[in-house]
């Protein structure tokens, strides 16, 4: 499966636990769609590969992210404070996909312009259901301005 | 060395009139009376004497007077009848002759008339006698010539002097009298007559001659007897008024000094009573200024050297409230160390028990002999005597013993002794007062102690606390994440590999899966129960049918899977966190939904005025349970069910238990097996 004009849709999963990594792309694999899955650990290098930026000038644009709060570096907050802030970066779907359900945490984000905010579900099925859920939504449900540029 | 002298002398005269002085003045008002009766009689005597002389000088004036006139009558009666009888008779041939009396026809010639006629007045008033006299008498006269001494010289007077009368008082003929002499002169109608008679011793008369005197003797005594007669009667009257005066003045002086005696008595009285109570007065403010036991005695003992002056040494000896037996405490003039020893050594329990049963001041009048007094070396050596020992009584009760010395054998009187009484009574409110401030402050200072030690055990039960809280949150929070990693990844691992390994490794499998499930409910519920800590809300007024509501519709596909009726009365609005109220609903409703018997639950809500909260109780139609379980309920992961009846962790009462606790209020509740339950839980409004 692809976009409308036929690529891969790319989606930047910003997460430094390993087996969380795992268990998204494995969610990701019984997807529908086709997708391109791009891993950063922590949030300065989640930046620098939105902003092609370094080691990451030859990243491809990312359709959708999905953003850890509890990162090494520069935390989640941090990092969707400063993609809201870009204005290429801005309009790119952020998906807040955390383990915490603190309510201060949802404020701080939804204040930050987040998207969505997603508790991450201990049960592993449940788990599979919301990726693809996030997926199915964001991808196919939602209309998202095509080139991902201002107008 | 003369000024010396004089200067020495100088003093020695003012000594001399101080001396005088002081002694006038005690004379004069230790024997007043007696002063005064001397003053009266020397009054008396002057005024008598004075008078005495007052009178014989009037007497003898009067007398005067009167004689004089009498004299003066006499010679002009002479006079006249010389130059109005004699000189006109004569020519007529009348004899005139000094015999006339034995002659016919014949008149007398003017000096015997003068006798005759003094002899017939001396008839008429006794004493009185008239005599004529001169140097030069006629023959004829037995007695013409002078007499005696005075008629001697008031010859010799008179023809010096011969208009001045010459006078004497005299003893004349053993009577006082008056002798009163003139000259009796010759005049014109005489001369002749005396210079022709035949028997004239003497014929150169001339006129103005001093022929004789003319001597008149007036008795005075019955006069002088009158006049003391006089004296007498106002000596007796002044004596009588003397003497009653004195009487009089003597009772007055006398009730004066009675009087005065009874008022400086009284005085003196009334100031020594004065002074005793100034004193009491001093050592009870003195004693009550301060609750120091120390101070108190110190203060006491201090006082009392001063104010009582006859009291040489002064101890006091206190009961040790603990063994009770009489300790010696403190003492004023006296070797403290050595007195202590002295009275440890002698039996003081005996007097401690003495005290006690007698509770009345006892007086020794010699210590070193009386049996009574302990440690009589000790005093005989100090060399105290006589004492009075006064227990200190408060509230009834004997709380020691003080007692005043004296040096010298003193037998104190009622009066001293009521009055070291009422100082004793007063020492003993002070030291009581003492006494029960230091209980106070020690037991004050234990329990503040012991609120201290309660406050410290509060504070770190609550740091405790919150530190588990924290601990719970944390760990249930943080070993969530691996836990999630076992989870998923078992699960993984069954979903994925089921049936492609073998029997055993699919139930192994199996068994993992199950262990990371519960394990993961059990965390959840932990973290819940210790959320319901940390994740606290203020109180505010709290509407509780709107907070029942909110729990209803989060129980609403329960509820509507069940077929439960939920009912409530109207509920009141309670100071709460209304979050937790919820929960608190929430839970108890979903309990009694859960633990349902076959028929469809029907729970009622209710809430009802208690004391000074809200007693709200849910009760239900379910299955209810065994009383005796009651309280197990409320512990976290305490279940009576095999988990196949009904499913969870057992956390939903304990949650309900911390947030009714958390509202300072209390849970419980009352089942049947069979019969369902109600659960009671009262908020304070």
């Amino acid at each position: 499966m692809c976009t409308g004009n036929g690529r891969a849709i790319e989606i930047l999963l910003v997460e430094d636990n390993p087996g969380d990594v795992r268990l998204t792309m494995e969610a990701l694999k019984e997807g529908k769609l086709l997708n391109n899955l791009s891993v950063v650990g922590d949030g300065v290098e989640a930046l620098a590969f939105l902003r092609r930026e370094g080691k990451f000038a030859d990243s491809v644009r990312s359709d959708l992210i999905l953003l850890d709060l509890n990162l090494p570096k520069r935390n989640g907050l941090e990092v969707l404070a400063d993609i809201k802030a870009d204005e290429d970066l801005r309009r790119t779907p952020v998906v807040i996909l955390t383990t915490s359900q603190a309510e201060q945490d949802i404020v701080k984000s939804y204040n930050l312009y987040a998207n969505c905010y997603v508790s991450k579900p201990v049960d592993l099925e449940q788990f599979m259901t919301v990726v693809k859920s996030i997926e199915d939504f964001w991808l196919t449900i939602v209309k998202l301005p095509s080139d991902g540029k201002s107008a | 060395m003369a000024l010396n002298a004089s200067l020495r002398v100088g003093g020695a005269i003012r000594r001399v009139i101080v001396k005088a002085r002081a002694v006038a003045v005690h004379v004069f008002f230790e024997r007043t009376v007696l002063l005064l009766t001397i003053l009266f009689c020397a009054g008396v005597g002057a005024t008598l004497w004075h008078l005495s002389r007052l009178s014989s000088t009037l007497v003898e004036s009067g007398a005067l007077q009167g004689t004089a006139l009498y004299s003066e009558s006499l010679t002009e009666l002479r006079t006249f009848y010389n130059s109005q009888v004699v000189e006109r008779v004569r020519p007529q041939g009348v004899v005139v002759t000094h015999d006339y009396a034995t002659r016919d026809g014949a008149i007398p010639i003017p000096a015997t008339f003068t006798i005759e006629f003094g002899k017939h007045i001396g008839d008429k008033s006794p004493g009185m006698q008239i005599r004529l006299y001169s140097e030069y008498p006629f023959p004829f006269r037995k007695d013409g010539g002078a007499k005696d001494d005075f008629e001697r010289e008031a010859l010799v007077q008179l023809r010096k002097q011969p208009d001045k009368p010459f006078f004497r008082f005299e003893n004349f003929q053993g009577r006082p009298s008056l002798r009163y002499g003139t000259a009796v002169q010759l005049k014109a109608g005489c001369v002749s007559c005396h210079n022709t008679h035949p028997e004239s011793p003497k014929t150169d008369w001339k006129v103005g001659d001093v022929r004789g005197v003319q001597e008149i003797i007036r008795p005075l005594d019955s006069a002088v007897a009158q006049t003391q007669a006089g004296l007498q009667g106002t000596f007796v009257v002044l004596a009588t008024m003397g003497l009653f005066g004195l009487g009089g003045l003597g009772l007055v002086i006398g009730r004066m000094r009675q009087t005065s005696a009874e008022l400086e008595q009284r005085v003196a009285e009334r100031t020594a009573a004065e002074a005793r109570l100034a004193a009491l007065h001093e050592v009870n403010l003195a004693a009550t200024s301060t609750l120091d036991l120390r101070a108190v005695l110190k203060v006491l003992l201090e006082k009392t050297d001063r104010l009582i002056p006859f009291v040489k040494a002064t101890t006091v000896r206190l009961v040790n409230r603990e063994t009770g037996d009489l300790e010696p405490v403190a003492c004023r003039n006296l070797n403290e160390d050595e007195w202590k020893a002295a009275t440890k050594s002698a039996a003081s329990e005996g007097l401690a028990g003495m005290l006690r049963d007698k509770k009345a001041p006892e007086m020794v009048l010699d210590a070193k002999t009386d049996p009574r007094s302990l440690a009589s070396k000790f005093l005989r050596k100090n060399g105290l005597v006589s004492y009075l020992r006064v227990p200190l009584m408060a509230k009834g009760e004997v709380l020691g013993v003080i007692t005043f010395f004296t040096k010298e054998e003193h037998r104190f009187s009622n009066e001293e002794v009521d009055y070291l009484t009422a100082l004793g009574g007063q020492a003993a409110i002070a030291i009581y007062n003492a006494q029960l401030y230091e209980d106070t402050t020690a037991s004050k200072g234990e329990m503040e102690k012991a609120n201290s030690s309660l406050k410290k055990q509060a504070v770190e039960l609550a740091r405790s606390n919150a530190e588990l809280e924290q601990f719970a949150y944390v760990a249930s929070h943080d070993l969530q994440e691996p836990l999630r990693m076992v989870a998923s990844y078992t699960q993984l691992l069954a979903k994925r590999y089921k049936g492609r390994l073998d029997a055993d490794a699919d139930e192994f499998i199996g068994y993992a899966v199950d262990g990371v499930t519960r394990m993961q409910g059990l965390i959840q519920d932990l973290l819940a129960y210790s959320r319901v800590g940390m994740k606290a809300k203020d109180f505010e007024p709290s509407d509780c049918s709107a907070v029942l509501n909110q729990a209803l519709a989060n129980l609403k596909a329960a509820i509507e899977e069940s077929g439960a009726a939920v009912t409530s009365d109207p509920l009141p609005t309670v100071m709460a966190d209304g979050t937790q109220l919820g929960q608190l609903f929430q839970n108890l409703i979903g309990n009694a939904i859960k633990f349902r018997n076959q028929r469809p639950p029907l729970i009622h809500v209710s809430a009802k005025r208690d004391g000074k909260g809200w007693l709200f109780s849910i009760r239900d139609n379910g299955a209810g349970f065994d009383p005796q379980f009651a309280e197990r309920i409320f512990v976290i992961f305490q279940r009576l069910h095999a988990k196949g009846d009904y499913p969870g962790t057992g956390i939903g009462l304990a949650i309900c238990k911390k947030i009714v606790e958390r509202h300072s209020g209390r849970i419980w509740a009352k089942s049947e097996p069979g019969q369902g339950s109600t659960f009671y839980f009262i908020i304070p409004a």
